[in-house]
């Protein structure tokens, strides 16, 4: 769902260890040595080039050090895993305390020969290393990384930890789910401040307190106003406009999960029984078009617009569109695993509601997942 | 009424509009620049700026946005994704159009547009705030059938002066800054958490009417900085760090605050003053025309005088001010940087810095640069707060 993004993100932001423990991370590393060794290759290096506190494409330095942080991760055969961060050592402390990794060392304003001269340390001095996150850098930090390591031979290895993430593990099922309660609390606080006579907008900020006070990182708001359309908050746009139309998107410990509400209520609304189609659709195997497909079949031609403009869903996980979407055009197939965010939104008919749902992709089908409400305080 | 905004601020709005389109070209025809491409990633962060929401006065909500400004003729928005067109519409200053949200899409209907106007043969230069994605970025030759000219210095040297719109709006912020972190002392206590406080100061501010907002919100018994907020159960005696920073029309501001749960003691009191005095040595040096390094050594003296000369560098400290500008990084108040005041410059100017007996302290005001120096946009300077 394409969102207003917010300034740096600043919510909730320490590890919850109890959620995602060292053997978790410990698993996700061994898979990826695993596939390393498969491919010859004598070292990783995960670059997450964004700036720090920027977090916007942090999912796979996340996956593997926990943290939404710029900097290089440096992953060897045998010994730990290394972070060298992009900063000079005012961070470091508070980096050390969201991370399972022992070593977090500062980049002192060359990260990628901090990189270099810890292979080296490590008896790593040439040979094949696998590299992830070059394609999204800007191209003059590329060629200064591909400058600092010449010697070695950079493989790209994006796509299998791709792959590696896109099933997933038990404990990213649990906290997506938590994500998804988060939202889901939230959307029914805004349903209960609409029902009693608030206005969309402190519809709105209510679901954002409550997300913040669970815990969520970053929280994303969209609801009608007065044209039908979704639409961020503003600050001044005011007024009551039935009926409510809105989505929340919120993540926790780095996973995103989301929820919408439409009040008053609509027994089995046009937005609903769309996202029903979607989920009968939804097996391992299938194609996302097929899912798309079933979810246009039903709606009258002035529907699709809409439904199409907002999207009808992807998988879902360390980023919000976790690597492919629901589209009608896509030849993706669905893989046994992964998690999907499905979702009608259909504005400006009598019809008018949105829905979601949150299943997991099976041989059998789509099996819904759950919110998850522990007591985290 | 332009919708969300008052009748009076949509004309301060669409005077300044007019003011930066003009400023702009009267810049590029210096530079011999017939087409600027004024583009926006949507990643409304302030580490880097939006030339396209500092052009057209909207913010987008997709992935791109681009303003299309020529030399002569009108300028076109274009925004993504589809969806968002009534909205934009309701704001447009210019000739709208919406596209879908993958670049490859946007990018298209830039050329279409550039080609249709006759703009394709044209000087044209790209301004993309450093927050380009390297896909768009290396996209520019290829779809103009050039290498466009580097426009970042032309936006950011109109913007960094402030108009009647963005101090409309950096006032409004300001307010709200100080509203919020009121509220913060009144509400919290002992026994909260911090990323409970974070979310009543964040809720607080966006009743206030601040569209967005960038905090660190954090405590301890000895801060080694300020940090996002945790699950950390305020205790007495914890000193909290705030750094606030609400966003009015995408203008915006910070306060950097300190307060005591239970009141500070005699000798944070004194360490806070220490700051305090840095700071106002600041404001009196920013003088327009005075580069940033002499503001920076006017902070620091006082603090060196004091015998913590060592506490002022990284990693003690990051910067001694910085700006948080939707047009303009300027000026960023560091030894490092070559920049100069100028008159109605607006940042944070803030010598916020470990101290060893106390811990890390927060000590910052949003300022503005008037003859006399640097002049807090704060109804007033922050002092060390109580906290239950």
């Amino acid at each position: 769902m394409i969102s207003m993004d917010t300034v740096l993100k600043r919510g909730y932001t320490a590890w919850d260890e109890e959620i995602l423990p060292v053997d978790e991370f410990d698993e996700r590393i061994r898979a990826v040595r695993e596939a390393m060794r498969a491919r010859d290759l004598d070292a990783l290096l995960l670059i997450n080039y964004s700036m720090l506190g920027a977090m916007y494409e942090y999912a796979n330095i996340a996956y593997l050090a926990g943290l939404q942080s710029g900097g290089a991760l440096v992953l060897t055969p045998d010994d730990p895993p290394a972070l060298i961060t992009f900063g000079g050592g005012r961070e470091l402390f508070f980096t050390r305390m969201q991370t399972w990794l022992d070593e977090v060392l500062p980049g002192k304003g060359d990260t990628y020969r901090a990189a270099r001269d810890l292979l080296a340390a490590r008896g790593i001095t040439s040979g094949a290393i696998a590299t992830v996150g070059l394609g999204s850098m800007p191209d003059a930090a590329r060629q200064q990384l591909e400058s600092t390591f010449e010697g070695y031979r950079l493989e790209a290895f994006d796509e299998v930890l791709d792959t590696l993430r896109q099933s997933k593990r038990p404990r990213e099922i649990m906290t997506i789910g938590i994500a998804k309660g988060i939202a889901d609390d939230a959307a029914a606080a805004a349903e209960r401040v609409f029902t009693n006579g608030g206005t969309n907008t402190q519809a709105m900020i209510e679901a954002e307190r409550i997300a913040r006070r669970a815990k969520a990182r970053d929280v994303r708001i969209l609801a009608n106003m007065d044209g039908g359309a979704l639409r961020p908050f503003e600050g001044r746009l005011a007024g009551r406009h039935a009926p409510l139309l809105l989505w929340v998107g919120v993540q926790y410990q780095g996973y995103w999960a989301e929820a919408a509400v439409t009040a008053p209520r609509v027994e089995r609304s046009a937005a609903n029984e769309t996202v029903a189609a979607m989920q009968a659709a939804v097996r391992s195997g299938a194609r996302c078009s097929d899912v798309a497909v079933a979810a246009l079949s039903k709606a009258p031609d002035d529907r699709r617009g809409a439904l199409l403009a907002y999207g009808l869903g992807s998988a879902i996980g360390l980023s919000h569109e976790d690597g492919f979407r629901i589209e009608p055009e896509s030849d993706q197939t669905l893989p046994a695993g992964a998690l999907l965010t499905l979702r009608a939104v259909i504005t400006g008919t009598p019809e008018a509601s949105i829905a979601t749902t949150l299943v997991a992709v099976t041989e059998q089908g789509a099996r819904t997942i759950e919110p998850v409400r522990l007591d985290l305080s | 009424m332009t919708a969300n905004l008052t009748h009076d601020d949509a004309a301060v709005r669409a005077t300044s509009l007019t003011r930066r389109h003009a400023a702009v070209r009267e810049a590029m025809q210096r530079d011999g620049i017939d087409l600027l491409i004024a583009y926006g990633n949507g990643r409304h962060a302030f580490t880097g700026t939006n030339p396209a929401w500092y052009l057209s006065g909207f913010k987008q909500l997709g992935p791109h946005a681009a303003v299309l400004l020529p030399a002569d003729g009108e300028p076109v928005l274009l925004i993504t994704p589809e969806w968002d067109y009534a909205r934009c519409k309701e704001r447009a200053s210019m000739e709208l159009v919406a596209t879908a949200p993958e670049t490859r899409t946007f990018l298209a209907a830039v050329a279409s547009a550039v080609k249709q106007r006759g703009w394709l043969e044209q000087r044209i230069a790209v301004a993309g705030g450093q927050q380009q994605e390297a896909a768009t970025a290396n996209a520019w030759p290829d779809l103009l059938g050039q290498t466009p000219l580097d426009a970042e210095k032309l936006i950011s040297d109109q913007a960094k002066i402030r108009d009647d719109w963005s101090l409309n709006c950096v006032r409004r912020a300001a307010a709200i800054a100080e509203a919020g972190y009121c509220n913060l002392l009144e509400t919290t206590h002992a026994g909260m958490r911090e990323h409970h406080v974070a979310a009543e100061l964040e809720i607080s501010m966006r009743e206030l009417g601040a569209e967005d907002n960038f905090q660190l919100l954090s405590a301890s018994q000895h801060n080694q900085s300020g940090h996002f907020p945790t699950n950390r159960i305020l205790e007495r005696g914890d000193l909290m760090l705030a750094e606030i920073t609400p966003a009015v029309e995408g203008e915006f501001v910070q306060i950097c605050r300190s307060a005591v749960v239970g009141g500070p003691s005699q000798l944070q009191l004194e360490k806070f003053a220490l700051l305090e005095k840095a700071l106002k040595a600041g404001m009196r040096a920013a003088k327009p025309g005075t580069p940033v390094s002499e503001i920076v050594e006017a902070i620091n003296a006082p603090i060196a005088a004091a015998g913590y000369e060592r506490y002022t560098k990284p990693p003690y400290m990051r910067t001694r001010g910085h700006s948080m500008g939707l047009g303009s990084m300027e000026p960023e108040v560091s030894l490092y940087h070559d920049h100069f005041m100028h008159k109605n410059m607006v940042f944070v100017m803030h010598p916020n810095q470990y101290i060893p007996e106390t811990g890390y302290l927060m000590c910052g005001e949003p300022v503005i640069i008037a003859d006399a120096g640097a002049v807090p946009l704060t109804s007033e300077m922050g002092s060390l707060g109580t906290i239950g």
